[in-house]
């Protein structure tokens, strides 16, 4: 009997450990995307459904529409149309106001289940503006590129999309300080992360009198040309999908849930801001 | 006149003599006194003295001590008996030695190199296991030493071999007690809290087990002398001193060297002394490129005095320290360099004085500090500091007031201040948290009968930081003899806690007080329990449980979105001064039932332990306010520990007594299995660019937006069941005034591939998200050698 123990116990002490999470339980949601600008029309807003991981991304079925989903969408009450060239909603009754509160409004039938969802966005009060919106020209990995801007008083986040005009293999900056052993078939296949950067500043002294400095980083800018730069006064909704919903992964491989700001059936965003857009150029 | 004075004279002597005899039939005393370890003058804790043919005893407390009241005046034999000492039987004359303290002396029974081994005595196994509190567990120095190790010995990974005592990992010591997290054990090191209890990242405790006299570990149901604690105790004392002879051993193993010496001081005291360092920044560090340059240290120092016959000073100085530096690239002075320190400075000093023989009171005095930094050089600005410094005055008091009456009852005041600073390019975190803790307890303990042990008590504490909390807490245990080998214990508790840590992988926890934004946590232990002596041979501990959580905290992972700040820099980027939004606030509750089955006698000795297990959190934000089973839950625990003679195990001479042999070859054999952890994983996708403006940012191709992971149901998934064997080979040589003890570690002997955690990635391949999910396992089939040196 020992012996039997034993042996179960050294057995059982043995082996490889496999690990398979495919059979995660997927739930359908109604996925939104949409921001509200303030001084102009609703639009562009975009209603998606989500899909189980590891199965094909039916792009056909995945905008949410009036004919094949049944949606019915509103904004404080207004409802909004579907542009099906873009596959947005919009509305061209609704002027977006500074410091106004607008509530989104979907049902949708998502995989058989019929779902609904409510968000709510406060615009940012007036105020925000970058200052430099043509920043100049400038060498690569200069300490002088920065962008500075106007804070919108009670608006503590700033996001800023720092995205090149052109982003090829051709103009990109090999001769780098932080990975220099690329070659054109890397650049090539992770484009998209060298061309998309950003820049936050969350927190900040919304009432302070003095613009604020950006600097512009050399791991911002992967290309030569001129650049874009995207800056939004966000709301909380805007901070909240911005900080969280990217890292929802741990240091040790575990998720959690980030702070999305829908009831009912919703994931994604529902926020607005104030953009502004300035631009500059790394030369060779 | 004559009939009336001889009347008188007759009525007289029946008066002197029936009062002289009622005197007597009333006549008790209070016999009281010290017992020591006869080799070494260690006063030996849990020592049962009981006069033969009454049930009139006690047990010696931490001081050694005991008193018996209300006995009977006359001679009477009194029995003293310890587990592994020869039994202590004499006549004394009860009356005489009134207000003399006794000192007993016990023979260590048999010894094997020294070391004291385990045997049989007089004392009945049940009546150990009854009086013990309910769910409270023991181990000496040779006991947490002859578990089969990770490199160096250590107690917390002794203690994940019982029942209830689950860790996280091959690489952290943290235990995960009944269900609760980390933070809620409670851990004293000779009556001084410590709050970090490991070394830098969480792989060695910094308990050098060669310094360790005893460890009392309570799993729920402690009694009111402990608080600001949901789940456990884990008190810890140190060595006296040897106060006969100096006596020191050595331990070398491939990672550090170690020392401990005790010797006495004239003829009043003792001191005891350990020491312990790595060595891997001066060999492998030196040799191995990437290899970073660290080492830990630890210490203690503890001299014992006895000023009189009525008066004990002990001084206790207990030291860790961690070091860590790690350059990047070592070619280049450009490099970025990480820098991480860390270490606890604990110092007391404790005063017994017995006032009587029936009242013992002890003071403490002590000091409780942590330290950690963490610094990048050369990239950026980032440093990181975490303090805790705890400042603790106490007095207990423990009156004997008859045989079947104690009364406990002691005050203790405590000011701890804990600060965290983190300074980066982008702000800056300054948490200032002084507090203030006034508690008070009374314990009355009461044996109406021999079968029958009551204990109720009350606790008072106050807690003042940016709020103030106030509760009285009640605590009451019962046990109940059922036969002569088995008992029923019952134990029931209200208990608070007053600090929280944020748990950080490989990085030092940061303690917050409760306060404006952090209520205090409560939980509520019931716990049914059973003893019974199986044979002379076994002893079975059963004990179910139920324990609810009110409040209780876990870190917010979305802290930087919620985080609020306190003033600004004249640049406008924000300081946080404030724990505001720090920890999610929910409450829960961990049932389960613990099995035990223990034979601490004979060659070969060990347990196996069952533990099954449920624990459940309702947090109003996580798991959209639904049920959810946190990540330290764990269905079924199933531990083994052996320990004995190869020769006694090969023969089958389990029971027979322990044999004084010169040489001998010893195997600990250790396994443990346990059901996986759970985790969170992804089960969905969604398209949403991060900005707005990163259009195509996922596929430029098909005009698809960034996509991001949306996670299933918290805690739904459960990574693979964890189980382990280690074993130890040791050679002991026993050269009369000295021995010698080379010994064989090996870690997970069948090269079990435990997962630790998995490494998760997402690409978009051709419109269709794939995962990739890598396990990253815990440690393999790992050898280690070392030896052990006393004289």
């Amino acid at each position: 009997m020992a012996v039997i123990a034993l042996a179960g116990i050294i057995f059982s002490g043995c082996g490889q450990s496999g690990v398979n999470i495919d059979n995660a339980p997927y739930v359908p949601k109604i996925v939104v995307e949409g921001y509200l600008y303030c001084g102009e029309t609703v639009g562009n807003i975009r209603l998606m459904k989500n899909f189980p991981i590891g199965s094909p991304v039916d792009t056909s079925t995945l905008y949410l529409t009036p004919s094949g989903n049944n949606v019915q969408a509103t904004i404080n009450g207004t409802s909004l149309s579907f542009d099906p060239a873009t596959e947005t909603y919009f509305s061209k009754q609704i002027n977006v106001g500074y410091g106004q509160t607008y509530t989104l409004d979907v049902y949708a039938e998502v995989d058989g289940a019929k779902l609904h969802t409510t968000s709510t966005t406060t615009t940012p009060p007036k105020g925000f503006r970058i200052i430099n919106r043509n920043m100049g020209s400038f060498g690569y990995n200069s300490p002088l590129m920065s962008l500075t801007f106007l804070p919108s008083p009670g608006t503590g986040f700033y996001a800023f999309s720092i995205v090149p005009d052109t982003a090829t293999t051709a103009n990109f900056i090999y001769n780098n300080v932080f990975r220099n052993n690329l070659d054109s078939a890397k650049v090539a296949k992770n484009l998209n992360n060298f061309k998309f950067n950003g820049a936050i500043e969350s927190g900040i002294n919304s009432y302070s009198a003095t613009a604020f400095a950006l600097p512009i980083r050399s791991d911002e800018t992967w290309f030569y040309g001129k650049y874009t730069v995207v800056g939004y006064a966000g709301d909380s909704n805007f901070k909240d999908y911005v900080l969280t919903a990217p890292s929802v992964q741990e240091p040790d491989g575990n998720f959690h849930e980030p702070v999305l700001i829908f009831k009912g059936d919703g994931i994604g965003v529902f926020a607005s801001a104030i953009a502004d857009t300035a631009t500059f150029t790394i030369t060779r | 006149m004559r009939f009336g004075t001889s009347l008188g004279k007759v009525v007289m002597v029946c008066l002197v003599v029936s009062s002289s005899l009622l005197a007597q039939q009333k006549k008790r005393a209070t016999v009281s006194g010290f017992v020591y370890d006869k080799s070494t003058g260690e006063t030996l804790i849990g020592a049962t003295v009981f006069f033969v043919g009454t049930r009139l005893g006690g047990t010696t407390n931490n001081n050694g001590y005991f008193v018996i009241s209300d006995v009977p005046v006359g001679v009477d034999t009194l029995v003293v008996s310890y587990l592994g000492y020869d039994r202590f039987r004499e006549s004394i004359r009860v009356g005489a030695v009134g207000g003399r303290l006794l000192r007993i002396n016990l023979v260590p029974k048999a010894y094997r190199i020294g070391e004291v081994i385990v045997t049989a005595d007089s004392l009945s196994m049940a009546e150990r296991a009854f009086k013990r509190p309910v769910s409270t567990l023991e181990l000496t120095q040779s006991q947490v030493n002859a578990i089969p190790k990770f490199i160096e010995p250590d107690l917390l990974r002794a203690l994940e071999s019982l029942p209830g005592i689950t860790p996280i990992s091959d690489f952290s010591s943290a235990l995960y007690v009944r269900g609760g997290t980390p933070d809620q054990n409670l851990y004293l090191i000779d009556g001084a809290e410590i709050y970090e209890p490991e070394h830098a990242f969480g792989i060695f405790s910094t308990f050098n087990t060669d310094a360790i006299k005893r460890v009392m570990v309570s799993k729920g149901g402690f009694g009111a002398q402990y608080g600001d604690r949901l789940s456990s105790v884990i008190d810890v004392t140190e060595l006296d001193g040897n106060r006969r002879k100096f006596e020191a051993n050595a331990n070398i193993s491939l990672i550090a060297a170690s020392a401990t010496v005790q010797m006495p001081v004239w003829s009043f005291g003792s001191i005891a002394g350990s020491f312990r360092r790595t060595y891997i920044d001066q060999t492998y560090a030196k040799f191995i490129k990437d290899f970073p340059n660290y080492y830990f240290d630890d210490g203690n120092l503890t001299g014992k005095f006895q000023l009189d016959d009525r008066d004990n000073l002990t001084l206790n100085y207990f030291g860790s320290e961690d070091n860590l530096n790690y350059q990047f690239d070592k070619s280049s002075s450009q490099s970025p360099i990480l820098s991480y320190s860390w270490g606890n400075n604990v110092a007391s000093v404790r005063w017994d004085h017995i006032f009587g023989g029936k009242l013992l009171s002890t003071f403490l005095g002590s000091y409780s500090g942590f330290v950690s930094n963490f610094g990048l050089e050369n990239l950026q600005a980032f440093n990181e500091r975490n303090t805790i410094s705890n400042y603790t005055l106490s007095e207990s008091v423990r009156y004997y007031a008859s045989n079947a009456t104690t009364l406990r009852f002691g005050a203790a005041y405590q000011n701890v201040g804990i600060t965290y600073g983190l300074s980066t390019s982008d702000g800056a975190i300054n948490f200032d948290g002084p507090t203030r803790k006034y508690t008070g307890y009374a314990i009355l303990s009461w044996q109406p009968d021999p079968l029958w042990d009551l204990e109720a008590g009350l606790r008072f504490e106050q807690f003042r930081s940016s709020a103030t909390f106030t509760h009285v807490d009640p605590r009451v245990a019962i046990k109940y003899r059922l036969s002569e080998t088995s008992s029923l214990k019952i134990a029931t508790g209200i208990y608070h806690q007053y600090m929280d840590s944020v748990d950080r992988l490989f990085f030092a926890s940061i303690w917050l007080p409760a306060g404006k934004y952090i209520d205090n946590s409560k939980a509520t232990h019931f716990i049914f329990g059973y003893d019974k002596q199986l044979g002379n041979i076994f002893e079975l501990e059963a004990n179910a449980y139920y324990k609810s959580y009110s409040n209780i905290d876990i870190y917010n992972q979305n802290l930087s979105a919620q985080a609020v700040p306190s003033y600004y820099l004249q640049n406008g980027n924000p300081v946080y001064t404030s724990d505001q939004n720090v920890f999610l606030t929910g409450n829960g509750k961990s049932f389960g039932l613990e099995l035990l089955l223990r034979k601490d006698e004979g060659a070969v000795t060990g347990w196996v332990g069952y533990a099954l297990s449920r624990t459940e959190y309702v947090f109003p934000a996580i798991n959209q306010g639904n049920m959810f089973i946190p990540r330290q839950d764990r269905t079924s625990v199933v531990n083994f520990v052996l320990n004995g003679d190869i020769g006694d195990i090969v023969s089958g001479k389990w029971n027979e007594p322990v044999r004084k042999s010169a040489s001998s070859w010893l195997l600990g054999l250790n396994f443990i299995f346990t059901t996986g952890q759970p985790l969170t994983v992804p089960a969905s996708v969604y398209f949403v660019n991060t900005l707005p403006a990163w259009d195509n940012y996922g596929s430029a191709n098909q005009n698809l937006p960034n996509y991001q992971l949306y996670p299933g149901p918290i805690d739904n998934y459960r990574l693979p069941d964890y189980a382990r064997l280690d074993l130890s080979i040791t050679w002991k040589r026993d050269y009369g005034t000295w021995s010698l003890a080379p010994y064989l570690q090996i870690f997970n002997l069948g090269d079990r591939k435990n997962v630790w955690f998995i490494r998760y990635s997402s690409k978009n391949s051709n419109g269709e998200i794939v995962q990739d999910v890598k396990p990253v396992y815990m440690l393999p089939f790992l050898p280690s050698i070392g030896v052990t040196i006393k004289f």
